[in-house]
């Protein structure tokens, strides 16, 4: 029971969109690790919940900017949905161009840092309803900080493999262009905890 | 024209310019939130607070009175003529020293101090058991009843205003804001003006120049116009630094402290016929306001400055008041 309103449908739009968000992301590495021939299913499959994410957006969007009594700052929660609706967009990004690229191989080291996004992710989706109340989140902003770190190492390893001389130069261009969203998605998520770390200091 | 008569002048000149001072001031209290959160023009707000505090200057007399014969009684002679301006240059002096030093102050407080200061110099009379139950304890309650006031009535409101939509209770809220900054004004109006009149009807039996304790209407009008000029010019200068003064302050918080900020300044006024500190009012409201956002959204130096204000001002007016009185006994004054 909380002193101030706390409008639960809009709650759980946060939450629904992070769901998006982890649920591109688990297509995503399926899609990595997975056989060739399904890539494209699962890129349009990314590409869907995409589109439904945008579709939550505009929804936060708008009933954060209209509403009188905001549980939270306004600009924070803007931030927020925004936030995660480029982790879902990069991730659309970086699976589409595997397509368009016919990108059939990846340096070693690409499917783990698919794998750290799509634990941020999750982690993200499954911390996304204590946005309500703030409380027990300490864990999910020190896990978020370590797979952002454990995903910017692996990057560095996956980009120094790709520029080590086994790879043709539109190959790399290719390449380095998915595992570049991969990264920045990564990033976005890292943002979304920050976010809402600044939320949570502000009001407790 | 007899010495009495020059006094009696000079006092209603120098209280008239504390007065101005007092609106040039404080104008920023009452227009700050509907200024802050756009429900006003700066050129709006300040001509509504201008005519608000001429309106609350005529509406009751009850303040005046008090701080015409509940605080200090002097005899009828230029000695008492001596000591009431005495008391008002000491209020003064201790604005400025404050002003000058940023310290908190509050010129309600002052007056009162500095009229108590002189009296007690003089030996006059200071009428205690009217400080106290019409001052001090009006000065205790009133940014008590104004935080708690603010804070529950913001929460009230959050919930009342929970499912509403900014484009359609936005305009009817921006009528409220409207409407409770008027009451501010009409409540500074209310509380300033009469202070002020309250000291130079005080000059004005004390030098024999008018009895009972009636308002002469004169008095009220230049009193009236004097705080409502120092707002309008004063509004102007004060209103540049307002956006980095005021904290985030929304349209709900902005109503809900300026609805029992003024609440609070009527009653005091009207009711209990206490001269209050405006400043400390709606200053301690907006904390209230602001509270409800959690223990961290309390502007904990604004609440130390009002502390030490209300421990602070008394006694150092009435210090200041007491020096100038002795000053002039030592320039062989009556």
């Amino acid at each position: 029971m909380s002193l101030t309103p706390k409008d639960a449908v809009l709650f759980d739009l946060y939450t629904s969109l992070a769901e998006r968000v982890a649920s591109g992301a688990r297509t995503a590495a399926d899609m990595i690790s997975g056989p060739i021939e399904s890539r494209k299913e699962m890129a349009k499959r990314v590409g869907a919940i995409e589109s439904e994410a945008d579709d939550l957006l505009g929804k936060i969007i708008r009933r954060v900017d209209d509403m009188l009594v905001t549980p939270y700052d306004r600009g924070d929660l803007q931030e927020l949905a925004n936030k995660l609706d480029d982790a879902i967009d990069q991730l659309e990004e970086a699976t589409d161009l595997i397509i368009l690229h016919d990108v059939k191989e990846f340096p070693q080291g690409t499917v783990e840092l698919v794998d750290a996004v799509r634990r941020l992710a999750e982690l993200t989706a499954s911390s996304m309803p204590r946005l309500k109340n703030l409380k027990d989140l300490d864990h999910y902003y020190a896990e978020a900080d370590r797979i952002e770190d454990e995903g910017d190492r692996l990057h560095r390893r996956v980009t120094s493999l790709l520029f080590s001389g086994n790879f043709d130069a539109m190959t790399i261009l290719r390449i380095n262009g998915v595992i570049d969203a991969f990264e920045e998605s990564l990033d976005e998520m890292a943002r979304v905890a920050r976010t809402i770390r600044t939320i949570s200091l502000k009001e407790s | 024209m007899t010495t009495a008569h020059l006094l009696v002048a000079l006092i209603v000149v120098v209280a008239l310019v504390f007065d101005y001072t007092n609106g040039f001031h404080d104008a920023a209290n009452a227009i700050a939130t509907s200024v802050a959160t756009k429900a006003l023009r700066a050129k709006q707000a300040l001509a509504l607070a201008a005519i608000g505090n001429l309106i609350g200057a005529f509406l009751s007399e009850g303040v005046a009175k008090t701080v015409g014969k509940d605080v200090i009684e002097v005899e009828s002679s230029n000695a008492g003529l001596v000591v009431v301006m005495a008391g008002l240059l000491g209020a003064i002096a201790w604005n400025l020293i404050t002003w000058w030093k940023g310290l908190p102050s509050s010129s309600s407080h002052a007056l009162i101090g500095g009229l108590v200061g002189a009296a007690l110099a003089s030996g006059e009379l200071v009428k205690w058991a009217g400080v106290v139950q019409k001052v001090v304890i009006p000065m205790i309650i009133s940014p008590t009843v104004g935080i708690t006031g603010a804070f529950l009535l913001t929460l009230l409101l959050m919930w009342i205003f929970r499912n509403a939509k900014r484009s359609r209770a936005g305009k009817g809220l921006r009528y409220g804001q409207i409407a409770s900054a008027t009451a501010m004004s009409v409540g500074h109006g209310l509380q300033d003006a009469q202070k002020t009149m309250g000291v130079i009807t005080l000059a004005l039996v004390v030098g024999g120049l008018h009895s009972g304790d009636s308002i002469p209407v004169w008095v009220k009008i230049a009193a009236a116009l004097a705080i409502s000029a120092g707002t309008y010019v004063g509004g102007w200068r004060i209103m540049r630094t307002l956006g980095q003064r005021m904290v985030e302050i929304d349209q709900v918080r902005g109503v809900a402290a300026e609805t029992v900020a003024s609440t609070v300044l009527f009653v005091m006024a009207i009711g209990m016929k206490a001269p209050i500190s405006t400043t400390h009012t709606i200053t301690s409201s907006i904390i209230g306001a602001g509270a409800t956002r959690g223990p961290k959204w309390i502007r904990w130096k604004v609440v130390g400055s009002i502390l030490t204000a209300w421990i602070l001002t008394l006694p150092a007016a009435a210090a200041c008041a007491a020096v100038f009185y002795g000053f002039f006994q030592f320039l062989g004054m009556p």
